[in-house]
């Protein structure tokens, strides 16, 4: 009558667990990977609950691409306390029937209440449920294995006993598990449900014979006989299930098949390589397992258990994604590219639990305890157990608060300054782009009607621009090197193609590319988000397209996971009620006849045990060894001036000051004075990519490092080489510091007059339509020259554009390139080498790349290292023999002001040189400038740009070096302004109309003559990015 | 008893026969009797927002529903009328919607799918009670000179938005300066509209439109400047030494059109300047009331700058001259006991005073291509020669620095 009373562990294992997690998810939840995906989600179907197509992301999508139960549950509730609330009440759901999932699951494995109770509280505290709950959030995956577990038991007693009763219940349990998670009855089919089949079997064949050991293979096959009818009868109706339930998204997986490339994924690395990825996905899911591996393997090869021990080998070897070549080969190329491969990992960790479960009963209560305090006596014992007992708890805390120390998210953003925003004044009428948010872009997107291009579920990407890349999402693609930055300039480039209008950056990183490829501030909002503007880029239309759908599919996708749902609630109804009429000895299962074998001492278990449990103990040190070896700061001359160079790079500039020989005198005030002054481009806007540092006379107290550094800019590749000097003091190496720039500015205070615009937009304070008085006359610029070019294998447009109005002018330039039978082949517009805003008279010249989508081939190859520079130029299906040209104006009114002058411009061999020098009152923070090469007859032969890595402050000035392009093949294909048009009217009318009489000798002033075999003169323009404007 | 072929067959005949005798004897509709009805339409000019009905006289008792429909097509769209009974009369009452639209109504009475009788209204616009004029003009900003204008167009309406029938008086006035223009135009095609000619001057020109007792919004006009002409230059420094430290400011004239108006502020002046070496330096300046400054750093090196303004394309300045003269005669070297030290300096300026910090001093060692720069601080720079790199032995040393040149020569010890 032992199994009559209610079960203390499982109860205290539930409290525990509501407690543990009900508490640490409100402070963790909303910060992990997934959790907002999921309530964007959910607010979808909240608001539209059979429409399955969403606007909001990807230029419009279909949830279909993901099953929608957890979804529609928090959407569900959202109606009574609102999405957060329906959030976490669905996680301490998952929560409860994780815990009581592995409390049944354990029971059909180790038939033994105790040992089940044991697992289910050590199910609480298990570093990979935390790890899935707490870092990732990834609720569906939680809860669909949660139910995948308590469904074992009736499948396992369908088979054994075969009451249909049982295979409903099952079938029931499995159809919750396919609506919330696709992936996990998938795979669960293979890695739980065939061991469990194999385990009936077993058990069958085990019945009819006296001891295990009689148990043969025929025996195996003829009991797996007498199963087979019921076997294949669940199979099928559980395939009818998992295609049934879903249907709609096996549909559209058919139909909209994902073309996405592959995204790289920390799961997928060699973890001995990537110790952050090994760390986070194999030393915290496995924790404290990984001491009692040759336990879980000894009993999981048990001839009962056997098949689970095949599916738990598998599963660890695939959870060790590429640390070998294995789980390659298992899953193919395909299916491990698309899968993250944690979830083996998590699964094999939950497999482990109830033998865990085991282990620990064994050892508090059972052999081990004797076994221990008999060899070491009980204090040892104890202490044994105190230290696994502490690990296993600090591998908990340590993995809840992981997103604290190491932070994977940007801090939480107030998005209502963004909301008011977008509702303000029609904003949300044009789409948006936030830079810099992390998954907090879900949470922006659940609260807005506005609709961006970008999106956080890669899986429903229908753009080609972002599914020929290998980017997470543009809004951290300075994280992708050149697949991120590309594609994200692709989107800055040609913005009007997508009516992108607004974009929200929460990283300064990103502004120099939003400015050089014609983007201007409007304003900061008040948590500190910059919102950038495109000039002339049309409102969306009213009626967006989307792929329609049958109602039946509609309707099966909002009725059939609700029903799962309801359908369990009964059928759990029912089995209470009739319970509650049955005698209590009736409600054993009946696997409850397999207990274990009443454990033998096995010496060579426990010395191997042991033995293990030091080596794993022997690896940690050593690990640890290694990891203070490699960082400790000062130890080595390598160490410092790395350390220097990561605080440098961090801007955690008082740490980089604690490398600075202390014997310089160079006190933290000063060194932090020198850091404030100095800006630009590598200072203020690189990440380090790489570094290589030789070091050379080497003595015991001095050394030299040469140190050769790659940083990445949103704009360029910029490598630095110098050369630090190295002191050992007090047994820590130091750096000397370097001498700086002594030149002093001619004036203490001066002044400066400037002229300012300003743009009302609507005078009338409106919602509705501007005012036809109110709208802005498009200024008139003139094209002076427009060739189209082949250099090397390349096509071209260059030429040059003034603004001939009165009024400044921000402009964009299309170019389309035509067959000699005047059919398009490519169009793109001028990205970043040209000069965007444009004083009256200013002219500015400009090139147009025909970009391509990169790598939309799967031949083509892919670049290793990054160059933002690099792009795929356009396949031409035939020789373009003409082009036309679109430039549309707009008036101006901010980044007018031009801070930088040439000096000393002189000409060498192959280099031109000389200052730029900053006589006004505002520091420019990023120079680029602009050459244009010209033949004797002063005709444009190129336009190229050059970033200037330092900025140059009031009244100081830089050197600036130009190689001068090599020679190269070149042709030209067409010229002339007979098919430019400005604003949609012929350039040929304004050049006739507003400056007749061109004259050419004025034009030709600024042209520095060089000795060249193709190129006869040059001319440089400055354009340049001002960081901080002066209001 | 198992069932036969014959059975079946023998039920379908059965059922088959059933149901031709119900539909055989199911009642006849009664024949379609043709009706005698004429519509009185109505008479007299037709002015949009007025009633329109139509009266049905016919033979038939008024209480028939047989009446037949009408069937509208107007400016607004297209409908069918149900006859309704008032006071035992049928008629059909043309919807406002329809009757506020100024232009041609067709209409059809059809009656079980018969066109009994068609004709077509005309409903001119309401000009006893006139609404407003809207007015454009368009392009909104035009240059001072012959070959720019704009235009003015004016769309009088009634008070229910329709257009002002053809040849109505439509007054067009501008205003620019003190001079006000008033032309009275008819309107054709619906509009009235005039063309405008750029004033030579810049400024503002006002338009509006008024008919009877109403009157359109202002409407404005921005004469800017022509393309400017040439203009002269000059600079304004507060010495004429090459010490490198000191700002100048180069200035235009006024700058201003063919007809003297001043061009546009925010106008970009560059400054091109050549020194007697062909260095090149360029600054910009942008106009403000037609004056544009720039600025620029003295050189280091003593030389003659030839320096050019122009607004690209367009207009430039003549060509302007300076001269900047020499801070220092010969450059001051020490070296050092054992030879590997050199220091350059004091360097000194224009007065004898120690020069500013930051000028360049070049150091080339032997016949290298490559110098060695540092700049000056407190006057003084040095280069030292550590034995690592230099063997014992001469060395010749050159030195460059504020246009003068120096060679040395040092035996290292």
């Amino acid at each position: 009558m032992n199994q009559s009373k209610t079960n203390k562990h499982l109860i205290t294992a539930v409290l525990l667990g509501i407690i543990f997690h009900g508490t640490s998810m409100f402070f963790t939840l909303e910060k992990t990977y997934d959790a907002l995906i999921h309530l964007f989600f959910a607010n979808h179907y909240a608001t539209s609950w059979f429409e399955p197509w969403n606007y909001s992301w990807y230029t419009g999508f279909t949830v279909m691409g993901y099953p929608p139960l957890v979804h529609q549950s928090i959407g569900a509730l959202s109606s009574i306390g609102g999405l957060k609330f329906g959030l976490f009440t669905v996680a301490l759901l998952g929560i409860i029937l994780f815990i009581t999932g592995v409390y049944r699951f354990t029971q059909v494995l180790i038939p033994n209440k105790k040992i089940a109770g044991f697992a289910s509280i050590l199910a609480v505290f298990s570093s990979s449920f935390v790890e899935t709950l707490h870092i990732f959030g990834q609720l569906p995956s939680i809860i669909g294995i949660a139910v995948l577990m308590h469904a074992l038991p009736d499948i396992y007693l369908w088979i054994k006993v075969g009451k249909h009763f049982h295979l409903i219940k099952g079938l029931c349990l499995l159809a919750v598990t396919v609506t919330s998670h696709h992936v996990t009855p998938i795979f669960g089919m293979v890695f739980f449900i065939f061991p469990l089949i194999g385990m009936v079997t077993m058990d069958t064949a085990r019945e009819r014979v006296t001891s295990s050991r009689e148990v043969t293979f025929f025996a195996f096959a003829k009991a797996l006989k007498k199963h087979l009818l019921r076997i294949i009868l669940f199979g099928v109706s559980s395939l009818i299930l998992i295609i049934g339930c879903i249907l709609p998204y096996w549909i559209n997986t058919k139909e909209n098949p994902i073309t996405q490339v592959p995204i790289p994924h920390g799961s997928r690395d060699n973890f001995l390589e990537v110790t952050s990825s090994g760390l986070v996905f194999f030393i915290i899911p496995w924790g404290i397992l990984l001491f009692i591996m040759p336990y879980i393997f000894y009993r999981y090869y048990s001839k009962r258990l056997l098949f689970f021990g095949i599916s738990f080998t598998l599963l660890f070897i695939l959870g060790t994604g590429g640390t070998t070549p294995i789980p390659l080969k298992l899953l193919g190329e395909n299916a491990f590219n698309i899968l993250t491969l944690d979830r083996f990992t998590l699964w094999a960790s939950i497999m482990a639990l109830p033998v865990f479960g085991e282990f620990c009963y064994r050892f508090v209560e059972g052999d081990f305890k004797k076994y221990l305090q008999s060899k070491w006596g009980p204090y040892h014992h104890r202490i044994i157990g105190g230290i696994l007992a502490s690990i296993f708890i600090f591998s908990a805390i340590f993995t809840i608060t992981l997103g604290k120390y190491r932070p994977s998210q940007p801090k939480a953003i107030n998005m209502l300054p963004i909301i008011n925003f977008l509702n303000e004044d029609d904003h949300d009428k044009w789409r948006y782009l936030p830079l810099g948010f992390g998954d907090q872009m879900a949470w922006l997107s659940t609260q807005t009607n506005a609709t961006t291009v970008d999106g956080n579920y890669h899986s429903a990407r229908r753009l080609p621009e972002l599914t020929s890349r290998a980017v997470e999402r543009l809004e951290n693609s300075k994280y992708r090197g050149i697949e991120g930055i590309g594609s994200l300039q692709q989107f800055l480039t040609v913005p009007e193609k997508y009516h992108l209008k607004y974009v929200f950056s929460n990283d300064k990183f990103y502004d120099p590319l939003l400015y050089f490829t014609g983007w201007h501030r409007l304003s900061k909002l008040e948590n500190g988000i910059m919102v950038w503007e495109k000039a002339g880029v049309t409102p969306l239309p009213t009626l967006l397209p989307k792929d329609d759908i049958p109602l039946f599919q509609k309707l099966l996708w909002g009725i059939i996971p609700m029903l799962t749902i309801l359908c369990v609630f009964l059928i759990y109804l029912q089995s209470l009620w009739s319970k509650s009429f049955q005698s209590i000895s009736k409600h054993i299962p009946i696997y409850f006849r397999f207990q274990p074998d009443p454990t033998k001492e096995s010496k060579l278990l426990y010395t191997s045990s042991i033995s293990w449990a030091f080596l794993i103990v022997g690896i940690c040190f050593y690990g640890l060894y290694t990891f203070y070896i490699k960082n400790a700061t000062q130890i080595s001359p390598e160490n410092v001036v790395k350390a220097y160079y990561d605080a440098m790079d961090y801007k955690e500039f008082e740490r980089a000051h604690a490398y600075i020989d202390p014997t310089s005198q160079k006190n933290i005030s000063q060194f932090m004075l020198e850091i404030s002054v100095s800006d630009g481009l590598l200072s203020s806007y690189a990440k380090l990519d790489a570094m290589d540092i030789t070091i050379s006379e080497q003595t015991k107290i001095t050394a030299k490092a040469s140190i050769t550094a790659t940083w990445v800019t949103p704009l360029k590749v910029i490598t630095t080489s110098e050369i630090l000097d190295l002191n050992l003091i007090d047994k820590k190496w130091y750096i000397k510091p370097k001498a700086i720039d002594p030149d002093i500015p001619p004036d203490q205070f001066f002044s400066e007059n400037s002229i300012s615009f300003y743009n009302h937009g609507k005078r009338k304070i409106t919602s509705g339509h501007t005012y036809h008085e109110d709208v802005l006359k498009q200024p008139v610029v003139e094209v002076l020259s427009a060739r189209l070019l082949k250099k090397d294998s390349i096509y071209v447009i260059v030429g040059e554009i003034q603004n001939v109005d009165n009024v400044p002018a921000d402009i964009s330039v299309t170019g389309n390139l035509y067959t000699k039978d005047d059919i398009s082949l490519a169009q793109f517009n001028a990205k970043d080498i040209i000069k965007h805003k444009l004083l009256p008279k200013e002219t500015t010249p400009f090139r147009i790349n025909f970009e391509d989508i990169a790598w939309s081939k799967n031949s083509d190859q892919k670049p290793t290292r990054f160059d933002p520079n690099a792009f795929t130029g356009v396949t031409l299906d035939e020789i373009p023999s003409t082009f036309n040209l679109q430039v549309t104006a707009n008036v101006a009114t901010t980044d007018l002001y031009q801070p930088v002058g040439l000096s000393m411009t002189e000409v060498s061999d192959h280099i031109v040189s000389g200052t730029l020098s900053n006589t006004s009152i505002q520091a420019a923070t990023i120079p680029q400038l602009l050459v244009t090469y010209y033949n004797t007859t002063d005709e444009i032969l190129w336009v190229d740009a050059t970033y200037i890595d330092t900025s140059v402050r009031q009244q100081h000035k830089t050197l600036f070096k130009i190689d001068i392009l090599e020679k190269a093949p070149f042709k030209v294909i067409s010229e002339g302004l007979e098919n430019v048009a400005v604003n949609g009217l012929p350039n040929s009318a304004i050049a006739s109309k507003v400056i007749p009489n061109r004259k050419q000798a004025i034009t030709d002033y600024d042209k520095i003559k060089i000795i060249h075999p193709q190129y006869a003169y040059l001319k440089i323009k400055p354009n340049v990015y001002i960081g901080n404007p002066l209001e | 008893m198992t069932l036969k072929k014959i059975h079946i067959i023998s039920i379908c005949l059965a059922l088959l026969s059933i149901s031709y005798v119900l539909v055989a004897f199911q009642k006849t509709p009664e024949a379609v009797r043709s009706i005698v009805s004429r519509l009185s339409i109505p008479k007299g000019p037709l002015f949009a927002g007025q009633e329109i009905r139509f009266k049905l006289v016919s033979d038939l008792p008024t209480t028939s529903s047989e009446n037949g429909v009408l069937f509208i097509h107007g400016s607004y769209g297209t409908t069918l009328i149900e006859a309704s009974i008032k006071n035992e009369e049928v008629i059909y009452i043309i919807p406002k919607t329809y009757t506020r639209r100024a232009g041609y109504l067709d209409w059809k009475h059809i009656q079980n799918g018969e066109i009994l009788d068609r004709g077509s209204l005309y409903i001119s616009s309401d000009t006893t009670h006139l609404g407003t004029i809207e007015n454009y003009v368009g392009p909104r900003s035009i240059n001072a000179n012959l070959r720019d204008y704009s235009m003015m167009v004016s769309i009088p309406t009634d008070h229910l938005d329709n257009m002002i029938p053809d040849s109505t008086k439509v007054f067009l006035k501008t205003q620019f300066r003190d001079r006000i223009q008033n032309t009275k135009k008819l309107i054709t095609h619906n509009i009235a509209w005039q063309r405008i000619p750029a004033p030579l001057m810049t400024g503002r020109i006002s338009t509006g439109a008024t008919l009877g007792t109403i009157a359109s919004k202002e409407r404005v006009i921005d004469i800017f400047p022509d393309i400017a002409t040439d203009y002269t230059m000059d600079v304004t420094r507060t010495h004429s030494f090459a010490d490198g430290n000191e700002l100048m400011t180069f200035g235009t004239s006024q700058i201003k059109d063919q007809n003297d108006n001043i061009i546009t502020d925010g106008t970009l002046v560059t400054f091109h300047i050549r020194d007697s070496n062909n260095r090149y330096w360029e600054t910009t300046g942008i106009s403000r009331n037609g004056y544009a400054f720039a600025k620029a750093l003295h050189p280091q090196i003593p030389s003659t700058w030839t320096i050019k303004s122009s607004i690209e394309g367009i207009a430039q300045s003549e060509e302007f001259t300076i001269t900047f003269l020499s801070v220092l005669q010969e450059i001051p070297t020490t070296l050092s006991e054992d030879g590997r030290e050199i220091t350059i300096g004091p360097l000194t300026s224009y007065l004898g005073q120690i020069i500013q910090d930051g000028i360049d001093v070049k150091l080339y060692i032997e016949e290298s291509q490559e110098p060695i720069t540092q700049l000056s601080e407190n006057g003084i720079v040095s280069f030292s020669f550590p034995k690592e790199q230099f063997p014992e032995g001469p060395l010749q040393l050159g030195i460059e620095t504020l246009g003068l040149t120096k060679t040395i020569k040092t035996s290292l010890n």
